[in-house]
Formats: C-alpha cells, sequence, structure tokens
C-alpha cells in the first residue's frame, strides 16, 4: 500500500511546479503519476534501518576556491537571450509586493 | 516595552549578514555594492543551463568565526541544501542554503535591557546565497530584475524568541551589528543593505505558557524601522485578540511612510520549499586545525576591549565602553593613545572634539577629515608645550576643514607657537604689573580671582600664544607670591 | 568513396598521409546527412559553415605537420552539450531558440583535441525517455529499421554514427541513455564514473546521475574519445581531479586472469530470447581469450528502477525550475502577470514526458513524502551501491545485458510510461552507483543489433574498454553497419 495522486495532491503539486494541468488530460497525468508510484512503493519494503541517505556516489569532499573576483561584466550578453529587457536588466510583469 | 498589560511578548529575529568577502558564495562575481546592473551577474548567478555553483573557501572562515565569538557550536561537516521556489529574483528556482545541518549550532550574545543584562539565545547561523533585486518602479507595467546581488554571501543568524520588546530587539540586533563588524565578518552597512532582520512576533496573556500565532516581518534594513515595526505589530496582534479577533500566521512587510505591516500579496508566505540535499556541492569537512587556528587568531570583542582600555589607558567605565562599542572608534582611539603621553587627552580629544564633530556634520569616523596620526601630532605639540590647549583646538578646526595638513607646520607658518620663553614674557608681564597697580597689589593680598585678569592680558598682548602656566609662574614669582 | 563507416585509425591514417584532406571527409559526411537526414532526424543543428571553416583551419595544421588522435575527425554532439553562439536546444521548445554564451567543457575539450563538429543531436526532451520519441524536434529513427526507435535519450547521437553520418558522437547517459541507444543501434558507448568527465556546460537533467560519455564504432574509438573528454575541471564540484588514464594505450591489455560476475537472476523473465543467446556466446567467446566467470548475486538490483524514479525527477524538478520565461528560453506571449508568464511558459515549452517528471519529482520531496519516497530511495541506492563494492572483491566487472529486447517500434511503448521505464532495468544500476558501464554490440536478431553491457568498479574505465576491445579483436559485430 503506498500513496496515491487524487485531485487535491495533483493541484498542490502542479502549483509548487508552476504547473498546469488541463481538465482533459487530469485523468491520464493521475493514471500515470500513480503507475510511477506503483513502481516506486517496492522502496517501502526494503529494510534501511542504520542506513545513510546517499545524496552523492562519490564520497570526495567539496573544493574549496579561493576569494578573488574572476568573473567580468556579463551583461552586454543579456541581449542574446533574455525574452524581455531593458538596460541591462531583465523584465518581467510588473511585481506587486 | 508593552504598553499593555496582563500581555507578553515573544519576539525572535532572524538576522541576514552579508559577508564581506571579494567574491560571491558560489560564483567568481564581485560582491562590490554600485555595479550598474547585472555587471556584477555571472552566468552562474544567472542560472543559465548548464552552469554549476563553486564554493568560496572564506565564507567557511567568517561563519566559524562568528560561531566562536558567540560560544557556539561548530558542525564539522557542512552542507547544502536546496530550498525551492518560484521568484523573478531567485534565478534557478532554487536557493542553496543549509537547512539539516547549519555550520554553526546555538550561541548566545548578552544586551543591556531595561531590567538589566540579558541573555538571548542563538538558535543557528547558517550559509546561503543572498537573492537578486526586483525593481518595481523603474519601468511601466514591468518589473526589472538586477542579479547583482544573486549569490553574494549571507550568514543567516536564528534567534530563539527570547526578547520581550522592541527595545530587546534593538539591542540584540545593535549587539550582533557590533560583533559581525568587529569579527571582519560583515561591514554592517545598513544603507547598503549588508544586515537585514526579518522579526518574529507574537503575543500572548501573561500567564499563557505557549506562544501565540506569530507574524513575520520581512526585510527591515534599519534599527529605526526595526523597532517601529514591532510596535506596530505588537499593538495591532494585541488589539485584534482584545476585540475578540484572532491571527493567522502570515509574512508582512512593513511601511515606514506610513509606519504599519502589512500581509505580503505573494502566496509564498506558506509555500512547501521541498528542501533536498544539494547535489552540486559535495559536503564541506572542517578540521581540527582549522577551527583551531581561527580561535587562536579571533579579534579582542567589545567587551574584552573595554576592560583593556580600562587598565590599560585607565578610561573610566564610560569612556572605554563608548569607545570599544564601535571597532572603527576603538581603533582611532588606540592608535592615538599609544602616540601621545597621557591616553587621557586622547580620549577627551577623541570624546568632545572629534565626537562631537563627527556628529555635528553626520560624518563616518571611517571617513573623519582629521586622521589618528594628525591627531597625534596635535596633542604632541600640547605636550611638549609648543602651543596651547586653546590654540590646539584652533588647529584642530583646522584640520578639519583641510585648511592645515600637518599641525607641525601650520604652527610654523601661522607662527602659533606658544611664548614660554621666560625672557620673552617676563618684561611683559612686569610691565602689566606695573600698569595696573590695583589690581597687583589685590592679587598680592590674596584676591586670586585676579590672576586671571593677569592672564587674561598677557593673552591679549601675545594674541593668545602665551604659555598659560608659565604667564602663572612668573606672576607670582614677580608678585612675590 | 565510403569512409563514412570507417574507424577513427584508419582515417587518421589517411589524414595523416593526405589520402584524404578534412575538408573531403567533412564534406562527405555533410553530403550524407543532407541526403539520409530528413528520414532519420538524427540532428537538430548542422553547423555546415562552421564545420566547413574548422575543416580548413584543421588542414592547415596537417599540411604543417600537427598530428593528434583527433585532428581533423568529424563528430556530432548530443544537443545538451551548450556550444557557444550555436543553438542549444536540450530537445524542448523551451530552448528550440537558446544560443548559449559559453561552451561546456566537454565540447571545449573536443574542440582543443581538434574534432570537426557537423552538428548538434537530437534527443528526449531534456534527455528523459528511452527512445528519443519525447524530443520537440520530432522522432529519430533506427537506422537499421526505420520503423523502430534508435534509444535514447541520446538517440540522434546514436542513429548519426549507425546510420554513417558522423564518425562518433557525445551522448549523456542518467539511466542508460547512452548505452541503451548504443545497444539498439550496434555502437560502442560507455558511461564513465560519476565525476570522471565534467558536467559544466551540460544542461542538467539528475546532477547526481548526469555522466557524458562516448559514442562510437568501437572500443578503440570510443577510448580516444573518452581520453579527449575526460578530466579535472574546477567549474565542476562533482568533477574528480584524477589523472586521465591514457585510454588507447590501455585497451590492449589481455583479458587473462580476468574474473567476471554474472547475476543469474537478471537472465530469466522479460529478456529476450537472442538476447539470452547472444550472451552465453559472448560468455565462451570471453572465456576463451582467459576470463573466468563467477556467480555474484546483487541483492537490491531490483529496486533500481524504483530508486530512479524517484530519485531522477526530484532532482528534475528542482534543476528544471529555472526554466520560466525569464531570463532566457521559452516566454510565453504577453504575459498578463507573474502567475501566467510562469504557468504559460513552463506549459508551453516544456513536453508532457518533462512534465510528467516534474510532478513526480515534486510529489516526491513534498511536505509530508519526502523521507518516504526520496530519503528512503536515497538509502536504498546506498545498498545498490554496496552490493556493487562488495561484488567487486571477487569479480572485476560484471558482464549483464544491456536492455531486455532489440529495438522496439516507434509507438510501441509512447502510451505506457512505465513500459518505456523498464526499458532501463540493467542499465539505471550503474548511475546509482556512479560506477562505469560500457555497452557493445554483441549479435543480431532480425537485423537488429543486440548489446551487452559491462560495470566495473570505480575509475577502472581502462579495464571495461580493453575487455571490450579484445573482443572486438575476435568478433565482428561492431563492424556491421545498416545499408543506406
Amino acid at each position: 500500500m503506498g500513496h496515491q495522486i487524487d485531485d487535491p495532491t495533483l493541484d498542490r503539486v502542479a502549483q509548487l511546479a508552476q504547473l498546469s494541468v488541463p481538465e482533459q488530460d487530469r485523468e491520464a497525468v493521475k493514471t500515470a503519476l500513480n503507475d510511477v508510484l506503483t513502481l516506486v512503493n517496492g522502496l517501502q519494503s526494503v529494510n534501511t534501518t542504520d542506513v545513510e541517505p546517499m545524496a552523492h556516489p562519490l564520497s570526495i569532499q567539496q573544493p574549496l576556491r579561493s576569494d578573488q573576483v574572476t568573473e567580468s561584466d556579463h551583461s552586454g550578453a543579456i541581449p542574446d537571450f533574455a525574452p524581455s529587457h531593458a538596460d541591462h536588466y531583465f523584465l518581467v510583469p510588473r511585481v506587486i509586493e | 516595552m508593552t504598553n499593555f498589560p496582563g500581555w507578553q511578548v515573544d519576539i525572535g529575529l532572524e538576522i541576514h549578514a552579508q559577508l564581506n568577502t571579494e567574491s560571491k558564495i558560489f560564483s567568481g562575481s564581485a560582491t562590490a555594492f554600485g555595479a550598474t546592473p547585472n555587471q556584477q551577474a555571472s552566468f552562474i548567478d544567472m542560472g543559465l543551463p548548464g552552469v554549476l555553483p563553486v564554493a568560496n573557501g572564506a565564507v567557511f572562515e567568517k561563519a566559524v568565526r562568528f560561531g566562536l565569538g558567540i560560544g557556539a557550536r561548530i558542525n564539522r561537516v557542512s552542507k547544502f541544501d536546496r530550498k525551492n521556489y518560484f521568484y523573478p529574483d531567485l534565478p534557478k528556482g532554487y536557493q542553496i542554503t543549509q537547512m539539516d545541518e547549519p555550520i554553526v549550532l546555538g550561541g548566545q550574545v548578552t544586551i543591556e535591557a531595561d531590567e538589566g543584562r540579558k541573555t538571548i539565545r542563538i538558535t543557528r547561523a547558517h550559509l546561503e546565497e543572498d537573492a537578486g533585486k526586483s525593481v518595481h518602479d523603474a519601468y511601466d507595467d514591468a518589473t526589472a530584475i538586477d542579479l547583482n546581488r544573486a549569490g553574494t554571501p549571507l550568514l543567516e543568524i536564528v534567534s530563539e524568541p527570547d526578547m520581550k520588546s522592541a527595545a530587546d530587539a534593538v539591542a540584540y540586533a545593535r549587539k550582533i551589528h557590533q560583533l559581525v563588524t568587529y569579527l571582519d565578518v560583515c561591514d554592517g552597512n545598513m544603507a547598503e543593505g549588508s544586515l537585514r532582520f526579518d522579526a518574529n512576533i507574537s503575543v500572548r496573556r501573561a500567564n499563557e505558557e505557549t506562544l501565540g500565532v506569530r507574524s513575520e516581518i520581512k526585510n527591515l534594513n534599519s534599527f529605526r524601522f526595526l523597532e517601529q515595526a514591532i510596535h506596530f505589530e505588537i499593538e495591532r496582534q494585541i488589539q485584534t485578540l482584545e476585540s475578540g479577533g484572532s491571527l493567522i500566521q502570515d509574512t508582512r512587510l512593513f511601511d515606514p511612510d506610513r509606519r504599519e505591516t502589512r500581509q505580503m500579496r505573494s502566496k509564498e508566505t506558506s509555500t512547501d520549499y521541498r528542501y533536498f540535499p544539494e547535489p552540486d556541492l559535495l559536503p564541506v569537512e572542517l578540521s581540527d586545525a582549522f577551527i583551531n587556528q581561527i580561535q587562536a587568531d579571533m579579534p579582542e570583542l567589545p567587551d574584552a576591549k573595554s576592560s583593556r582600555f580600562q587598565s590599560e589607558y585607565q578610561l573610566t567605565e564610560a569612556d572605554a565602553r563608548l569607545f570599544a562599542n564601535d571597532l572603527a572608534l576603538a581603533n582611532y582611539f588606540e592608535t592615538v593613545a599609544q602616540g601621545v603621553t597621557e591616553p587621557k587627552t586622547a580620549a577627551n580629544w577623541i570624546k568632545g572634539d572629534l565626537i562631537g564633530k563627527l556628529n555635528e556634520t553626520e560624518t563616518q569616523i571611517s571617513v573623519a577629515p582629521v586622521s589618528p596620526s594628525q591627531l597625534v601630532e596635535l596633542i604632541g605639540l600640547i605636550e611638549q608645550d609648543v602651543i596651547s590647549g586653546k590654540i590646539a583646538k584652533e588647529i584642530f578646526q583646522a584640520l578639519w576643514s583641510k585648511e592645515a595638513d600637518s599641525p607641525r607646520a601650520y604652527v610654523e607658518t601661522k607662527g602659533l607657537k606658544q611664548v614660554s620663553d621666560a625672557d620673552a614674557l617676563e618684561p611683559l608681564i612686569q610691565k602689566l604689573i606695573d600698569e595696573n597697580p590695583k589690581q597687583a597689589n589685590d592679587l598680592r593680598e590674596g584676591k586670586d580671582k585676579l590672576m586671571g585678569f593677569f592672564v587674561g592680558q598677557v593673552m591679549k598682548e601675545t594674541s593668545g600664544q602665551a604659555n598659560p602656566q608659565q604667564v602663572n609662574r612668573i606672576l607670582r614669582h614677580l608678585l612675590g607670591l | 568513396m565510403s569512409v563514412e563507416f570507417d574507424s577513427i585509425q584508419s582515417l587518421r591514417e589517411a589524414l595523416d598521409s593526405k589520402a584524404i584532406s578534412a575538408t573531403e571527409l567533412t564534406k562527405h559526411f555533410l553530403s550524407r546527412i543532407e541526403q539520409l537526414d530528413p528520414s532519420l532526424n538524427s540532428y537538430i543543428t548542422v553547423e555546415h559553415e562552421r564545420a566547413l571553416s574548422t575543416a580548413a583551419m584543421i588542414d592547415k595544421k596537417l599540411q604543417a605537420g600537427e598530428r593528434a588522435p583527433l585532428l581533423g575527425i568529424p563528430i556530432a554532439e548530443k544537443d545538451i552539450f551548450c556550444t557557444e553562439g550555436v543553438r542549444t536546444t536540450a530537445g524542448s521548445k523551451m530552448l528550440a531558440e537558446y544560443r548559449p554564451p559559453f561552451d561546456s567543457t566537454t565540447s571545449a575539450n573536443l574542440a582543443a583535441a581538434g574534432v570537426i563538429r557537423l552538428g548538434k543531436c537530437n534527443l528526449d526532451e531534456f534527455a528523459m525517455g528511452s527512445s528519443n520519441e519525447n524530443s520537440y524536434f520530432g522522432a529519430v529513427k533506427n537506422p537499421w529499421n526505420q520503423q523502430r526507435v534508435p534509444g535514447g535519450s541520446s538517440g540522434g547521437s546514436a542513429a548519426a554514427v549507425a546510420g554513417g553520418l558522423c564518425v562518433a558522437a557525445t551522448g549523456t547517459d542518467t539511466g542508460g541513455s547512452i548505452r541503451q541507444p548504443s545497444a539498439f543501434c550496434g555502437l560502442t558507448g560507455i558511461k564513465p564514473t560519476y565525476g570522471r568527465i565534467s558536467r559544466w556546460g551540460m544542461i542538467a537533467f539528475a546532477s547526481s546521475l548526469d555522466q557524458a560519455g562516448p559514442m562510437a564504432r568501437s572500443a578503440a574509438d570510443a577510448a580516444l574519445l573518452l581520453e579527449a573528454m575526460a578530466g579535472h575541471d574546477e567549474k565542476d564540484s562533482s568533477c574528480l581531479a584524477v589523472p586521465v588514464d591514457p585510454y588507447r594505450t590501455l585497451i590492449r591489455q589481455p583479458l587473462e586472469g580476468v574474473r567476471i560476475g554474472i547475476v543469474t537472476s537478471l537472465l530469466g523473465e522479460g529478456l529476450s530470447a537472442s538476447i539470452v543467446k547472444a550472451f552465453e556466446d559472448c560468455r565462451k567467446a570471453l572465456e576463451t581469450l582467459g576470463a573466468t566467470f563467477v556467480e555474484i548475486e546483487l541483492t537490491h538490483h531490483h529496486h533500481s528502477v524504483g530508486a530512479y524514479y524517484v530519485i531522477a525527477p526530484a532532482e528534475a524538478s528542482a534543476n528544471l525550475a529555472r526554466y520560466d520565461g525569464v531570463r532566457f528560453g521559452y516566454r510565453c506571449e504577453d504575459p498578463t502577470d507573474l502567475q501566467d508568464l510562469y504557468l504559460r511558459s513552463r506549459n508551453e515549452g516544456f513536453g508532457d514526458e518533462v512534465k510528467r517528471r516534474i510532478l513526480v519529482g515534486t510529489f516526491a520531496l513534498s511536505a509530508g513524502y519526502y523521507d518516504a519516497y526520496y530519503k528512503q530511495a536515497q538509502r536504498v541506492r546506498r545498498l545498490i551501491q554496496g552490493d556493487f563494492l562488495d561484488a567487486f572483491n571477487h569479480v572485476d566487472m560484471i558482464l549483464t545485458p544491456t536492455t531486455p529486447t532489440t529495438a522496439f517500434a516507434l509507438g510501441e511503448n509512447t502510451e505506457d510510461p512505465v513500459a518505456m521505464y523498464l526499458q532501463d532495468i540493467y542499465t539505471i544500476s550503474a548511475n546509482l552507483a556512479g560506477l562505469p558501464a560500457i555497452s557493445f554490440p554483441a549479435g543480431m536478431s532480425l537485423g537488429l543489433p543486440i548489446g551487452l553491457q559491462l560495470v566495473g568498479p570505480h575509475l577502472q574505465e581502462a579495464k571495461l574498454l580493453s575487455c571490450v576491445h579484445q573482443f572486438q579483436q575476435m568478433t565482428d559485430w561492431h563492424n556491421q553497419h545498416p545499408r543506406d
């Protein structure tokens, strides 16, 4: 027995991911997601007492760089890829806090 | 201080201190304030496809130093996590921060409260990257995003809700400000946003054990706003509850013009951040040697410095505390004190003339027009009897206005040398005695007040350059006193 | 002239002896691409002018006597590697017009080695897929049989090499995306140890699983590419600061005394009979070469797919949050406010499989589910790695199938995401454990290639390559290629 994705969960998850699921696709998406969860739910049966989660496959330490400025001004490249820009700013629709 | 009897207030502060490193925490961009839009935003800071973070070693050193400064436990293994949410000034759609294993755990500071000394406990302090800036009023119908600030290293310092009033909170905030500048961890420049406060405030009835529903006031960037926001918020919460209403846990912004807090519009107030370990960064292991070295190199903290100023320079507790409170001021004082014979003189000049002028002109000591070495030279001239104290004050003004550069040279040029030479003074004083026989007689008979008259006359005749002690001595001698 | 299926060594000799010029070679491939790619659809961007100008520059170097293993060799790169000024799409509408302002380290390394990049290859969108049917730029066909998929996500790279549209190509592998298409297309493709090759400029899918690698016609060719691609890069914190082995010389090591593990439980149900037979034949061949086989167990192996389909989507959900229409990439038309900008740009910019995985990943990380899903999966991951590390106390490498079947038909698994996911059942565990793994051709069935896989201990790419190289000295599967 594992978790299932129902409508409220789908809405909440979609909101967090900034995606929307059109009405006509909802059932198909829920089914697809629940199929994945069925696949995944087998993990629940594995005895993992005293096993540390593994975030990295390597057991190395983080290399540290020295505190120096190594970057130059890249603002000139912004017009090459920004969907909306002005005066080296990125622009988005007005946000009201 | 709450004016609401029967209620108590619980305040916790989250302080974001920008670490004063040269480059950002995860990229080699500059951190200097005041650049043009996106001039200091590298491809890593912009979160372009394919970029990866690389960790700046200096941030760990500074975080550890802070941790040691508050007597906290240092986490030997430091790891990073992703905090996920959407906002235009958060380029990757997540912030790299430390959730599970912050680098600093526990610790405390003491503050001077109305009721006496108070301990404020610190829960944790962790490293994270700052977000960029949203500029809402530069363009019609658009918000402009500047990512210069994105990636600046922050130390987020989280306190327990041990503060019980706005005054407590401001005292604590000031204490942290002092500590981080003292420890050379943050430049403490509030106007540039180097230190920002989020205040968590809740109220409860005097006999209630559990804390009330709290509001978080975000992004307060001055002590004044901190105080005003807390006052407003306490009142709002108590009035709401007293009139039978209820409070919800929310996030608010302070409006300094209206002096009130209001709920934030964005829906991020209760979002699920889905923290998980940052896969692009490995854990950082801090060795004992590393931490011990930082401990050994710890600068003197304000309280210790104040004690030392009292014992080493014989300052009063008040003066010692005054100087020790501000690192730049303390260093200024100490440089001068070490260059003159009598540290007390240095203290008086700094306390009186220097600080007076600084306050009058709203100048920061770090950019004071009179340097420590100039002041040392000036005081030296007094101590060597070259000039009188009165003349020295004139010279000080000249130094401040940049009319003079070297006190010694100025004295030469303007011929301000104190006249101490008995051969020069004696004839003059004798002349004055002869010209004022009645006063001379009164003085001989014990009317000491007339000393001032003769000294004043001598000063007039010498344009203030006579050495008053000498005048006094010669006068007494000539009068047979 | 029929050089399109020649080995790098053979082309090297031709170039160095001036039997052919780099320009002629490049023109040859460009014309084949023009002729054959309309039906294969293996390239998203063909860099005609750039390739020819690079070739001209390299011809000058060759004439001046300069010699290097990859100098003048035309290759293609999976369109997930950032190439400065040249469109890099990740197979997505989200980046359909995006030109990166910097090069990936892999691309820069290969350019420094003197390759001629013919273009950027098609792929499943954001590397999510096992058939290259998830690309915004259309599906890729398997050159062996154009009703079949080439595999994915590096399907374009595989089809381009297999179809003789480049000499070799780069791919990326998160759950099998180099090895599975290599198997389907009769190529030798290796996913090196996690951290062997820099991920700087490689558009991220799942950060702790992604790794770049070469896809070529032989172990010898793959070795040359791997040598050029690999190496320390301080821009990638997870990139190992370990010197690169001289793979091209190390591949000649004999197999005498090499112990190869097999996991019998992996050879049962679900594996097609032709692959079982190819496995047995391969085993016999390797025994002839001096290898001994040892029965081993990988206790938690059957949980690989489950663990992967939590971890990979979880990391992807965060890695793909930057695609929000704000700073680069696709932005919806006339957004009314910020929320509209995000929702429409992301909904319009991403394909269905990508959206599904983002939703699964977001769910797995969300409050209340994080411990049961994400954390549990990462614990199981450690157990899976532990099984391999234990096995490597007894064996030098492990032989498994690469895929459960040969190339399936276009459209066969598109309605059933989970059936698609199970294609990766043999390949995923190496990504979870960060181990190097290679797929190599070992048979044919009904005109379709069969691939087998060797998995090795960390940083033992040379051992894997040499085993395959020895196998390729005595078999001919890798020399076969589809007719045009």
